[in-house]
């Protein structure tokens, strides 16, 4: 049997997620050296931490947009941003980097699931029952990490709001949900479907003397 | 399934072997193989048409219909 060539396309989505995956994996693996390093005397006070903000900042910060032909007057009323910890104790870092390794695990999972499936397809095992199954598992692991993302950004949220002080910046009540991964999540379990009906057609067509 | 594949006794009847239908059919042994065993979820029109004028019958020699026993 003549074996089709994949197009360009699924070869270099291949390509990617394998580097993704490389670069995942050494990312990892120095998350792990670090955790354990942190109950060494090796990291001191003095890291230099950003985490992303739980909620938008709500501000009023007038400005002026300038056009080609007009100016317009504007005003900044709601950003999100970064908190930069500087010289982060321990004690606050062994409570975050944890929690990144986790991110970093879930993310990691859900490429390797997907270098899985994108490799099935590219070798022309498309209308499977591995990728039926491959694309439902990155669906709940989607799920899984928005359910994590929700749960530690509302911890986040109650920890970092309530204590945070600034002059005129405050934290808006509302903190991003995330919900295009649910959006993902809800598509690839109805692509999952659709393989599934594809692969009854397959074998329809396979079993059609 | 309620329709029954008699390939095996058409073939017996004419005395000829799978191997030979299939080369005179021009359709592979893997093929015939899952018609003879009642595998085939369809059979086209060119296919019944091929094995009938080769084993000389109808294709009411070689479908059965039998109702499911419940």
């Amino acid at each position: 049997m003549e074996t089709r060539k994949a197009p360009l396309s699924i070869r270099i989505i291949y390509w990617s997620t394998n580097l993704v995956l490389g670069l995942l994996s050494l990312v990892f693996v120095a998350f792990i050296a670090f955790n354990i390093l942190l109950y060494t005397d090796i990291i001191g006070n003095d890291i230099q931490l950003h985490i992303q903000l739980p909620g938008k900042l709500d501000l009023n910060e007038t400005g002026v947009l300038n056009l080609t032909d007009q100016e317009v007057q504007v005003e900044l009323v709601e950003i999100s941003g970064k908190l930069h910890f500087i010289n982060t104790p321990t004690t606050i870092t062994k409570k975050i980097a944890p929690v990144i390794m986790v991110v970093i695990l879930i993310i990691g999972y859900l490429t390797y699931t997907f270098r899985t499936f994108i490799k099935n397809v590219k070798n022309g095992n498309v209308f499977t029952l591995t990728n039926i199954a491959l694309l439902k598992r990155i669906a709940y692991g989607l799920v899984g990490y928005w359910l994590f993302y929700i749960i530690y950004m509302s911890l986040m949220f109650r920890w970092i709001t309530q204590n945070l002080e600034f002059e005129s910046i405050r934290i808006s009540s509302e903190f991003s949900t995330e919900s295009w991964a649910l959006v993902i999540a809800l598509l690839l379990w109805v692509l999952a479907h659709i393989f599934k009906t594809g692969l009854e057609l397959k074998e329809e067509t396979e079993l059609t003397i | 399934m309620a329709v029954i594949v008699n390939l095996d006794v058409m073939l017996a009847k004419r005395k000829m072997s799978l191997t030979e239908l299939s080369e005179k059919v021009g359709i592979t042994m893997s093929n015939l193989s899952i018609l003879k065993k009642g595998k085939a979820k369809a059979i086209r029109f060119s296919t019944l048409d091929a094995i009938c004028e080769v084993l000389q019958c109808q294709p009411g020699d070689i479908l059965e219909y039998r109702p499911n026993e419940k």
